[in-house]
């Protein structure tokens, strides 16, 4: 699991240009299933058992990552960039990027040093003052980049004691990682309900892979699978007491099914499964509430890995938590073969 | 120079100032069949004397500084996250959710409050380090104790890159003048020579300050990484200097005013001998110069120093010709100091 989520987190795959990871994804998926395809807009759908069962049930991952898209390069060959999704500029400065050129170029974004500084420290820089630095004369940054061209944040994946890993792009292969394995863990059962395993585009932006898949498919249940807040120094309210490794998050929210909920948490306690309580009073910020509502609308849960530094080069997870969503994500599918 | 893949070890190398002594052991490896007299001083100094072809006029001593900036543990939470302060001058906005080394063996990254949970304010503000903890995975105090010790050393986690042009690393200032001085000691050389790798610059030239006083120099060449700010929203002299355009030198910063003899001999070498030299177009920083010119009764200093990008973070930038710029140049001064010709 480790070394599939390491892989995960070195692709690309900023919103908008998932094809890296998609690809991978599909190949991955094709170990398990004969029917796998991957749309126009990269979203990867992968489908197990019968196409007539009486029961479709979709388990949704995003496989985007946040990142920037350049809009500007200068006559030096710097390049400006722009956010492409939630991305914490705070973590930005001097951070070491990949540039999804042509080839992959790595670079970094600039930065003043100490010795020149404005004093102005404890700021932030703003979104609009970021540019990358390849280190490349300009003629050969302008052979291989162009407008529009994704950069995403660089970082080693590594591990950290107790079982954890940093790596960005966590959220969401994380998510992902875990309906790799469900994929195994039910490729040889007999399944009485059609599963399929949508690997979601476009997620940070706007969701539009959560909002145009499953208009092909009449789902009756959705299990969506992302990261979620766990505890940190500041990170207050009921987050303070969510921890990593301490299981799967399980999602109440207005636009949520509570069955779907309960039958999630009863699976954990009868399997001596540790879980988390999340609680979203509005919306829950991810595809569930855009699947919820496909169609004549659809049963839908969320359930999160709990991670911590979201949306910055830092993302940490705790590898269990990773297994335990794919664990209960089969017990649950199996669960409905049994009635 | 055909073996950068030093240069890639000395900057992969953990050493913040006071705890260089894994650098110090590698320089030594590198130079011990070459150099004919080396010893290590009270302060934790690598003082080399390697013998030339001929005798000099005059005493040089090169140096360059084996330290780097980084971090220290200064106390670990109750939840196993550890305290840290900075050793040497860093910029805090470069550094939330970064990842680093601990102790020279475990990873951690420094927390990050998930910009989703901010508000508008801490969304816009960098953290003092009394609100910035590392994360090395240890889930208490005592867990946390078990594999570091309150002052270990913390360094920028080490992401070398080359890709032909330019050179990506953390600590290049200064392991690309350790890296100048040790293909020196590894060349044939036409005067004997003092090569003195010193610690702690970052924390007030310590080290430069007791090298200079037991070497007892006539003339002193300082090997620098100098700070170039050549990028987009920074125009004019405001950029100090520029990466590509050659070997530094200045007439002045923040703590010498530079011997106009051995300036202008720099600018003879680099008209006759067609090496690319730049003058810094700022007053600003300062380096080891600072302490060996006004050392005992006065040095006569210049440093020579290689623009550098990024300074004092995790990936600092030089290009691979100022380095051969800077190599030639230093080289043809030594041995005018030497010979007696400035």
């Amino acid at each position: 699991m480790k070394k599939l989520l390491f892989d995960l987190c070195s692709l690309g795959g900023v919103s908008g240009d998932e094809g890296s990871v998609s690809a991978y994804c599909a190949e991955y998926l094709m170990q398990f299933s004969d029917d796998v395809r991957v749309d126009c807009n990269n979203n990867v759908i992968a489908a197990f058992g019968r196409k007539e069962a009486e029961r479709t049930v979709l388990l949704d991952a995003h496989i985007d990552r946040i990142g920037f898209v350049i809009t500007e390069i200068d006559e030096n060959g710097f390049l400006k960039i722009e956010k492409c999704g939630g991305v914490d500029t705070r973590a930005a400065l001097d951070s070491p990027v990949t540039v999804h050129g042509k080839t992959d170029l790595n670079g970094v974004v600039c930065c003043m040093p100490p010795h020149l500084s404005d004093g102005n420290e404890d700021k932030a820089v703003s979104a609009e003052k970021l540019w990358v630095d390849l280190g490349l004369p300009a003629d050969v940054v302008k052979n291989n980049v162009s407008l529009g061209d994704s950069v995403s944040f660089f970082s080693k994946p590594k591990e950290l004691l107790n079982n954890r890993i940093t790596a960005c792009a966590l959220d969401n292969r994380a998510g992902v990682a875990s309906l790799l394995k469900t994929a195994e863990y039910i490729s040889d059962i007999e399944l009485n309900c059609r599963i399929i395993i949508l690997l979601s585009c476009q997620e940070e932006t706007l969701a539009a892979g959560a909002k145009t898949v499953p208009f092909n498919y009449d789902i009756d249940e959705c299990i969506s699978v992302d990261v979620s807040f766990a505890s940190q120094p500041s990170v207050d309210d009921q987050y303070a007491n969510i921890g990593l490794g301490k299981g799967p998050m399980l999602c109440l929210s207005p636009i949520l099914n509570r069955e779907m909920f309960n039958k999630m948490k009863k699976l954990c306690e009868t399997n001596e499964m540790p879980y988390q309580l999340e609680v979203c009073a509005g919306k829950t910020g991810t595809n569930s509430d855009h699947i919820a509502l496909s169609k004549s609308g659809v049963k839908t849960m969320l359930v999160s890995i709990p991670e911590r530094n979201m949306h910055s080069q830092a993302e940490t997870v705790d590898v269990s938590d990773v297994e335990a969503v794919a664990k209960l994500l089969s017990l649950y599918i199996k669960g409905g073969k049994n009635g | 120079m055909d073996n950068l893949d030093l240069l890639k070890r000395l900057c992969e190398t953990s050493g913040i100032s006071g705890d260089e002594n894994r650098v110090r052991a590698l320089i030594i490896d590198e130079i011990k069949d070459f150099a004919d007299e080396y010893r290590v001083d009270n302060l934790g100094n690598l003082i080399v004397f390697k013998k030339g072809k001929n005798r000099p006029k005059n005493k040089l001593m090169i140096s360059a500084h084996m330290d780097e900036v980084g971090f220290m543990v200064t106390d670990i939470t109750s939840d196993g996250l550890l305290k840290f302060d900075e050793v040497g001058g860093i910029d805090r906005r470069v550094l939330p959710a970064t990842s680093v080394l601990v102790g020279d063996k475990y990873n951690g990254v420094i927390l990050n409050k998930p910009v989703h949970l901010c508000d508008s304010n801490e969304r816009n503000s960098i953290p003092k380090y009394a609100d910035m903890f590392i994360d090395i995975g240890a889930t208490s105090r005592e867990e946390a104790l078990s594999y570091i010790s309150l002052g270990d050393s913390i360094t920028f986690e080490a992401l070398y890159q080359d890709n032909g042009h330019t050179i990506i690393s953390k600590a290049l200032d200064d392991r690309a003048g350790c890296y100048l001085m040790i293909n020196m000691l590894k060349s044939e050389l036409l005067y004997d020579m003092y090569f003195t790798f010193v610690v702690q610059e970052e924390v007030g030239l310590n080290g430069a300050k007791v090298a200079a006083y037991s070497v007892d120099p006539d003339f002193s060449i300082v090997l620098e990484s100098t700070t170039a700010a050549d990028i987009p929203s920074v125009s004019g002299s405001k950029q100090v200097c520029l990466v590509g355009d050659g070997a530094v030198v200045s007439y002045m910063d923040r703590r010498t005013i530079y011997d106009k003899g051995l300036i202008k001999a720099c600018q003879d070498i680099s008209e006759v001998q067609n090496i690319k030299l730049q003058f810094k177009r700022a007053v600003a920083g300062g380096n080891d110069a600072g302490v060996i010119h006004t050392s005992r009764g006065g040095v006569r200093t210049l440093a020579v120093s290689l623009p550098c990008r990024y300074l004092h973070s995790q990936l600092s930038l030089i290009a691979r010709s100022d380095l051969e710029h800077a190599y030639k140049l230093t080289n043809i001064l030594a041995e005018r100091i030497c010979g007696g010709e400035v």
